[in-house]
């Protein structure tokens, strides 16, 4: 927790008005959704709760539109608490994997907007990453990638978006980081409680599953047993917008998970996300 | 074009006379249509860039309706395509309007416009409401206009005059 001081600087030192994560799921991929000239920023929090430990981290997203297709996005760790050795993966997929500071930046190639209140899309997202600890997962590494693609479609009672993507990095001294291959669903609704007009409060609820695939590191020409494996995670998330504010929140459990070595499994992760659109 | 010719002026009765020395040209409300515009932050963005347009009084911004409707002060340069542009540079897609011009009409060969002072529309369609309705010389006056504003607009840009009285 001693970076928790930071995150509540940061968080309190935002003008008074901020989008969550694109247009909010917790975990999965969705598309960008900045205005042209337009800045977000998201404070989140993610627990990560296993066999072996908890862990909490802190991440900061900043976003900002260069046009209205065009997105650039920084993510940057704020701390973390628990267990310093925690395993590789992306805290959400649009905010980076943990412990680096990952720039990113994300086109919007397709865009249809059919109805009112109905938009089909599609974008791309092309990451760099630098870890900030010397090593991840007591591996030394080196720069890191971020390729992903989303589709999605939004309207003012249903969403859903499918997307995957690649992590992966450079080796450093003979060590790798193994790649981590993704994929996310995520069906949304508003209920009609919450259909009420701008500018009323605004909420969705989520229905998020998210696969991860990650290989196993490499020592020099060897494979550290201990490391890879998949993951199915399933669970819910709910966004609640007002104004430019966001908030949300989600829970994500493995209903399958098959990890190499000696690995502990993975309980549940909850992520909390502060968003301010400005 | 015989028909448009024939349906302009009595359809310019469906305007307002407004006195020559209180009237400042210009768009005067736009009542916008816009998809793609799902979420309150979305709204919010709307609303924040379009207030910052000049000679705009007030903007409200309806999700469930899909429309921005933005009030502009009285000679207002403010022009449609410009509200447009920013509804464009907020990801969304600025659809048919409806729009209250304040102007001077003016024959220009077979054709009728409205002069705001800072734009020319062609007008366009007829008033079947009105058809009967005299008007002795509206070139005159200075109008106030209800106009059906297509989603494209060609130049020079012509707008459709609306069956609805301005000023509603």
């Amino acid at each position: 927790m001693k970076y928790l001081p930071a995150m509540v600087l940061v968080t309190t030192l935002l003008p008074l008005a901020a989008r969550a994560e694109g247009h909010g799921p917790a975990f999965g991929l969705a598309t960008p959704t900045l205005a042209r000239g337009q800045w977000s920023i998201d404070t989140a929090a993610m627990r990560l709760a296993g066999e072996a430990s908890d862990s909490m981290r802190f991440r900061q997203l900043l976003g900002y539109g260069l046009t209205e297709d065009l997105q650039l996005n920084l993510a940057f760790p704020l701390g973390r608490s628990g267990d310093t050795d925690l395993p590789v993966l992306r805290g959400g997929s649009m905010m980076g994997a943990a412990e680096t500071v990952e720039a990113s930046l994300l086109w919007r190639f397709h865009r249809t907007a059919p109805a009112i209140g109905m938009r089909r899309e599609s974008a791309l997202f092309l990451g760099v990453s630098e870890a900030t600890d010397d090593a991840l997962a007591g591996v030394e590494a080196g720069t890191g990638f971020n390729l992903a693609a989303v589709t999605g479609y939004a309207s003012r009672t249903t969403y859903w978006w499918l997307g995957g993507g690649v992590q992966g990095s450079a080796s450093r001294d003979g060590t790798r980081l193994g790649n981590i291959y993704y994929a996310s669903a995520v069906f949304g609704w508003r209920p009609p409680i919450f259909r009420q007009d701008y500018p009323k409060p605004d909420w969705r609820v989520f229905i998020e599953s998210l696969y991860e695939r990650a290989e196993r590191h490499r020592v020099g020409s060897e494979s550290m047993p201990d490391s890879g494996g998949d993951k199915l995670l399933v669970g819910p998330s709910v966004l609640g917008l007002y104004g430019r504010w966001g908030v949300e929140g989600g829970v994500a459990w493995p209903v399958s998970q098959s990890l190499n070595g000696n690995q502990p499994d993975e309980h549940y992760r909850a992520k909390l996300v502060l968003t301010y659109w400005f | 074009m015989m028909h448009v010719i024939r349906s302009i002026p009595v359809a310019l009765a469906v305007g307002t006379a407004i006195a020559a020395s209180a009237w400042a040209g210009g768009l005067q409300e736009l009542d916008q249509t816009i998809f793609g515009m799902d979420c309150a932050p979305c709204a919010a963005g709307v609303e924040q860039s379009l207030r910052k347009l000049p000679g705009v009084r007030s903007v409200r911004v309806s999700l469930n309706e899909g429309k921005a409707v933005v009030a502009l002060s009285p000679g207002s340069r403010t022009t449609i395509g410009q509200i447009r542009e920013v509804i464009r540079h907020n990801g969304f897609t600025p659809r048919e309007a409806r729009a209250v011009l304040v102007g001077r009409v003016v024959q220009e060969g077979d054709r009728w416009l409205i002069d705001t002072g800072s734009q020319r529309f062609v007008l366009e369609g007829d008033s079947s409401a009105m058809r009967d309705r005299p008007l002795a010389d509206a070139t005159s006056l200075e109008m106030s206009l209800t106009v059906r504003v297509p989603e494209k607009l060609r130049t020079p840009p012509a707008v459709q005059l609306s069956a609805d009285p301005a000023g509603r």
